[in-house]
């Protein structure tokens, strides 16, 4: 009696664990990268500049990883559903870095001031060249999740 | 020297004609959605570049697939690994013409429907599209919004068996950018 009921109780505890990871694992977000180690450190014209010169070893080298980029802020955008994005580059030039701001953090976005000088982290999503009927829009290097990092 | 101011002017003045009359954006919206009975999917890009040529109705969208932002990240994961494949097919594109561009007016305030024929590029496959939208201009600005649906199976996107209840095969999207003129 006692055997069959530890059988039991074991075989409940380890489903509602599965249970229990399921759920977890289905309602998980993407992870804060305030306390991530950054994969790589660099300035906003030199990764623009590096995915110009070659955007498909560019890409092995960024795309997915964790970027820590420092640069001047172009532009900061902020739209209906009161989403943050800062616009990072050389004020002279139509290309730029584009970083969407992690949504948990838009207190920190809002207060970003234009022409500053700002690090941030990020997740490289990977690089359009807009030449879009022919016209040169500048191309763009884009980064999501992106948190302000304070020095 | 009034010459050369002169003809300094004219070169400035016939560059800017040769943009004249074209709009863009780098940060025009598109989302999609899927919704079943077991759950509602939406994503979003915010880093969307559109071209507008106001004289011969010719438009250009592009989109990083990477950059759909969801809700729950799992669902992120699938997409670009398993349904959309985004480290092979990078980018998605429409490219097209506004048919009825000549109802237009782009310099009087007003909503005008259009319609829209081009080709869309997702996961790889080119499609002929034909849908309807909304060209708005208001003091000088003119933003540009269209809503359609996609068939997954069109566009090569195979859903497995175990996640057909939570994935549509219809997918709406919808387009919605604020477009400035280009200098």
């Amino acid at each position: 009696m006692s055997k069959k009921r530890l059988i039991w109780t074991s075989i409940l505890v380890v489903a509602a664990l599965v249970a229990l990871y399921l759920y977890k694992e289905y309602n998980r977000t993407n992870t804060d990268l305030t306390n991530l180690k950054a994969d790589i450190e660099i300035s906003a014209g030199d990764l623009i500049k590096e995915f110009e010169a070659d955007d498909s070893a560019a890409n092995k080298k960024y795309l997915d990883k964790i970027i820590e980029l420092t640069g001047n802020v172009k532009n900061l955008e902020k739209d209906d559903a009161g989403d943050y994005t800062i616009v990072i580059g050389d004020t002279l030039s139509m290309s730029s870095v584009r970083c969407l701001s992690d949504t948990n953090h838009r207190s920190d976005a809002a207060i970003i001031k234009e022409n500053s000088t700002i690090t941030l982290r990020g997740v490289c999503t990977g690089f359009k060249k807009n030449e879009l009927l022919g016209e040169n829009l500048g191309s763009d290097v884009e980064l999501t999740r992106c948190v302000v990092i304070k020095k | 020297m009034k010459k050369i101011v002169a003809l300094t002017s004219i070169i400035i003045l016939s560059l800017g004609a040769y943009s004249q009359g074209r709009y863009f954006t780098k940060s025009g919206k598109i989302a999609f959605f899927s919704k079943t009975s077991m759950e509602n999917i939406d994503a979003t890009n915010k880093s969307t570049a559109c071209i507008l040529d106001s004289k011969t109705g010719d438009v250009q969208f592009a989109v990083l697939m990477k950059s759909f932002s969801f809700k729950r990240a799992l669902m992120q994961e699938h997409f670009n690994k398993d349904f959309i494949e985004s480290d092979k097919f990078p980018k998605g594109e429409f490219k097209g013409q506004i048919t009825n561009n000549s109802e237009i007016k782009y310099t009087v305030d007003g909503t005008y429907p259009a319609k829209v024929k081009g080709k869309l590029t997702i996961h790889g496959v080119t499609k002929d599209m034909e849908t309807t939208g909304t060209i708005t201009v208001k003091s000088g600005k003119i933003s540009v919004s269209s809503s359609f649906n996609v068939l997954l199976p069109d566009y090569n996107i195979k859903v497995p068996a175990v996640q057909r209840s939570q994935i549509s095969d219809t997918i709406k999207i919808t387009v919605d950018c604020s477009l400035e003129p280009v200098k």
